[in-house]
């Protein structure tokens, strides 16, 4: 059982959580850029939370699935159809074999998962399904995906074999048949308005002038067209040292906020590198990691500082949150 | 037929779960086991205090008393009422500032999703079952629908 590859759309590579444990010796994460949407879509059809999925930025692909699947399509809105209607999205759908499944405009948000049950039959290259572009490694061949491709799907088992005998009852003749139910959504950024990003403050926060770390805060800062994956470029406010510092490299994190001599900040991603030499002014919460990686390159974002205790209660009730809809969810094919 | 014991023993178990909603469908009786209260700051599961139970031989209509005077007006008339699937928060927008699924005067078919209903933090869509015109919309965005309430009256084809 397998999906083809019809076109390829923008940049479509396979991602799961991260290729963690070998920072150490230099060699990157990788992973979803939106780490939330990639969980609920593998929650949803009944895989590991940290299985790998399709990442598709802005411009989706054209897939033909070659046999009944069971998948759920979260994080951005791309316009999703199955043989020209719209499919629902962050719910399961059961899929006919030979369906085209086809992404068309961005309707919101910037970057859409599409997670098949059962998941990629890939090689894990350490530990991780994930695709390090620059380098070409993990995911299809270490790279994106490209017309033609064909990607073998492991046949389901167990409990994702259940649910998808669960939508086999349901009689219809659609080519595909969603749930009745869907999981709450993350609000997508809008293109036009500004996207608040809390953050704490970053280790060298104090070396920074009052002026610089006042417009932090409360200037606003347009994501560059020279962002990836990688990072993103910041543009706005030029933030100043109170004197120059010349300092050993240390290690980033996700999501860490980092000033280059230009004055011009960058916030660490997905494709991040594993130690960074400039000083670092934020670091913004892991909760809304994901909501930066939907702001799409050309719109705004402005800070709001939080203290580390309310990151941490942030990040522990998203994940109580994550646990009881895995609950609900499960209940929902007894 | 289970047991008095046996029913003890599931709300006792779906007490000390975080599971907020339960129901349970065996030769002809029906269970529904629920915990609701208003969110805590702290996400904490909730005590027995916030349980209520209803056990019936057969699915009873729990109406809110401010619609139990006009349900006498509608009970004689030809309105055909969509009932509630399930125990949660009613929406009638897909989305916060979305367009509603149904405004009144709309024709729906049967398969038209009219509302959804959060429960356990899914969304469950409410399908009109009916063809017809909707009349009247009897709860507000946000606000707690128990099973088998009525959320729409329509005025069958």
């Amino acid at each position: 059982m397998s999906i083809k590859v019809l076109q390829p759309g923008l940049l479509t590579s396979m991602q799961d959580l991260g290729r963690y444990g070998y920072q150490k010796h230099g060699v990157i994460v990788s992973g979803a850029m939106d780490a939330y949407s990639l969980r609920i879509a593998n929650i949803l059809v009944g895989n590991q939370e940290s299985e790998g999925t399709l990442e598709m930025a802005l411009l989706g692909p054209s897939l033909e699935i070659e046999k009944d699947s069971l998948l759920a399509i979260t994080g951005g809105n791309l316009s999703p159809t199955i043989n020209g209607k719209v499919v629902p999205m962050w719910r399961p759908v059961y899929v006919k074999a030979g369906s085209i499944l086809q992404f068309g405009v961005c309707k919101s948000g910037c970057r859409s998962y599409l997670a098949i049950a059962g998941g990629c039959d890939l090689l894990e290259v350490m530990g991780s399904k994930s695709t390090y572009l620059r380098a070409g490694i993990g995911g299809f061949q270490g790279r994106a995906l490209q017309r033609g491709d064909v990607l073998a799907v492991n046949s389901p088992q167990g409990a994702i074999l259940e649910r998808m005998e669960y939508f086999k009852r349901i009689h219809s003749l659609e080519s595909f048949v969603p749930s009745s139910w869907y999981a709450g959504r993350q609000p997508m950024p809008h293109v036009l308005r500004l996207t608040t990003i809390r953050m704490t403050r970053g280790l060298q926060f104090e070396y920074f002038t009052a002026e610089s770390k006042s417009q932090l805060l409360n200037a606003s800062f347009q994501i560059t067209a020279q962002s990836d994956r990688m990072g993103y470029r910041l543009s706005g406010v030029n933030l100043q040292l109170k004197s120059p510092l010349e300092m050993i490299s240390e290690a980033v994190a996700l999501g860490t906020v980092q000033v280059p001599p230009d004055g011009n900040p960058i916030i660490l991603l997905a494709d991040r590198q594993t130690v960074g030499g400039y000083p670092k002014i934020g670091q913004v919460a892991i909760v809304d990691v994901p909501i930066l990686a939907q702001v799409r390159p050309g719109a705004a974002i402005q800070f709001q500082e939080i203290t580390l205790e309310e990151a941490e209660r942030l990040y522990i009730a998203r994940e109580n949150y994550i646990q009881e809809l895995k609950t609900a969810i499960q209940l929902k094919f007894l | 037929m289970l047991t008095f014991d046996e029913i003890r023993e599931i709300i006792k178990m779906i007490d000390q779960s975080s599971i907020q909603h339960f129901e349970l469908n065996q030769d002809g009786t029906k269970i529904i086991v629920g915990k609701y209260a208003v969110s805590s700051q702290n996400n904490t599961p909730l005590d027995s205090k916030g349980i209520k139970e209803t056990i019936s031989q057969q699915s009873t209509v729990v109406i809110k008393e401010e619609s139990a005077k006009m349900m006498e007006e509608i009970e004689g008339s030809h309105l055909h009422k969509i009932l509630s699937t399930t125990v949660g928060t009613f929406y009638s927008a897909p989305e916060p500032g979305a367009d509603p699924f149904v405004k009144i005067g709309q024709q729906v078919d049967s398969g038209t999703v009219v509302c959804v209903l959060e429960a356990m933090k899914l969304f469950n869509e409410v399908e009109a079952g009916i063809n017809g015109e909707i009349v009247e919309i009897l709860f507000k965005d946000g606000e707690f629908v128990e099973y088998g309430a009525p959320l729409f009256l329509v005025k069958p084809e």
